[in-house]
C-alpha cells in the first residue's frame, strides 16, 4: 500500500507538472505511457489518467489550439499556417523604405538650377506583400481619443460626435442576424 | 525500494524535459517587426477593400473577417484586435488609387496562401 501510495504521488506530480507548463513537448513519451498501463490496474481508482490533458492550454495556441479550431470553424481557416504567416508578416514589418529627395536650387546671375532627387528604397527580409501604410501608432490612436473625448464633451453627447467617420457596412448583408422581436 | 526508485526516475523524466522546453514565443506584442507587419497587412487589406468594387467588397470583407479569426486562433486577440484596426484604417484613409490593382493582388494573394481560396 505504501508503495503505490508514493507511486501514485510521484507520478501525479510528473504530470501536474506537464499539465502547467508552456513547452509544446509530449504529454509523456508512448514508452512511459505504456509502462504506466502495465503498473496501474484499470481498476485501481486512485489515479485518473490526464494524458492530452495539455494540448488545449493557452500556450499552446500557435501549434494545438487553434489549429484544431480553426479546422472545425467551417473550414474557413483553409491552410492556415501560422509559421509562414509569422515569417511574412515579420519580413512586411521589417521593410524600410527611405525615401529622400533633395533640391538643390542655387540661382545666380547665370541662372544655374541643379536638382538633385536621390531616392534610395532599401528592401530589408525579402518582403512578401510590397510596402504599405503601417497605420496610426498607438500615440496617435490615443490622441484621437482625447480630441474625440472633447468634441464629444462639447457636444454633450459623444454618441452625437461626428468626429468619427461611420464604420463601413456589414457584409456580406445579412451576415449579422437581426435579434428576435 | 525498487517501486519508489522507478517512480522518482519517471517523475524526473517528464518534469525535466518540459521545464527546460520554454522557448520564446513568437507573434507576442513584444514581436515588434511582426506586429508592425500585422498592421502592414491589415491596411493592405483596407485599401484591397476599398479599391474593390461594390460587388466585390463583400468577398474581400469577408476574407478580412476569416484572416483575423485565424490571426486571433494563433497568435492572440491583441494581434487580431491590431489588424482589425488597421483594416479599418486602410478602408478609409487617403492614399494613391494608383496602386489600387497591387493591393488587391496582394491581398488575393494573402488570401490564397492562408485562406486556401
Amino acid at each position: 500500500m505504501h508503495k503505490r501510495a508514493t507511486l501514485l504521488f510521484a507520478t501525479a506530480m510528473a504530470f501536474a507538472g506537464s499539465a502547467t507548463a508552456a513547452g509544446v513537448a509530449p504529454f509523456a513519451p508512448d514508452s512511459v505511457s505504456r509502462w504506466i498501463d502495465t503498473v496501474v490496474q484499470p481498476d485501481d481508482n486512485g489515479l485518473i489518467l490526464v494524458q492530452n490533458r495539455g494540448r488545449g492550454g493557452g500556450a499552446q495556441r500557435p501549434a494545438g489550439g487553434g489549429g484544431q479550431r480553426a479546422a472545425g470553424g467551417g473550414n474557413r481557416g483553409g491552410n492556415f499556417n501560422s509559421n509562414d504567416f509569422h515569417r511574412d508578416a515579420a519580413n512586411t514589418g521589417n521593410r524600410n523604405v527611405n525615401t529622400n529627395r533633395t533640391a538643390n536650387v542655387n540661382t545666380n546671375r547665370t541662372a544655374n538650377v541643379n536638382t538633385n532627387r536621390n531616392v534610395n528604397v532599401n528592401t530589408g527580409g525579402g518582403c512578401c506583400y510590397g510596402n504599405y501604410n503601417s497605420g496610426p501608432n498607438w500615440g496617435g490612436v490615443a490622441a484621437g481619443v482625447a480630441v474625440g473625448a472633447v468634441v464629444g464633451a462639447a457636444a454633450n453627447s459623444a454618441a452625437q460626435s461626428s468626429t468619427y467617420a461611420a464604420p463601413p457596412p456589414t457584409y456580406p448583408p445579412g451576415y449579422v442576424e437581426p435579434p428576435p422581436e | 525500494m525498487r517501486t519508489i526508485l522507478a517512480a522518482c526516475l519517471l517523475a524526473a523524466t517528464c518534469a525535466v524535459p518540459v521545464l527546460a522546453d520554454n522557448p520564446p514565443r513568437k507573434g507576442s506584442d513584444a514581436d515588434e517587426a511582426f506586429m508592425t507587419g500585422i498592421r502592414k497587412l491589415g491596411v493592405m487589406s483596407g485599401e484591397a477593400y476599398a479599391c474593390s468594387s461594390e460587388a466585390d467588397q463583400p468577398q474581400v470583407g469577408q476574407g478580412a473577417i476569416d484572416l483575423a479569426t485565424q490571426v486571433s486562433l494563433h497568435f492572440g486577440l491583441q494581434a487580431a484586435f491590431v489588424y482589425s484596426g488597421s483594416f479599418g484604417y486602410g478602408t478609409a484613409h487617403d492614399f494613391d488609387h494608383k496602386d489600387c490593382s497591387q493591393a488587391i493582388a496582394d491581398f488575393k494573394a494573402l488570401q490564397a496562401k492562408y485562406l486556401g481560396r
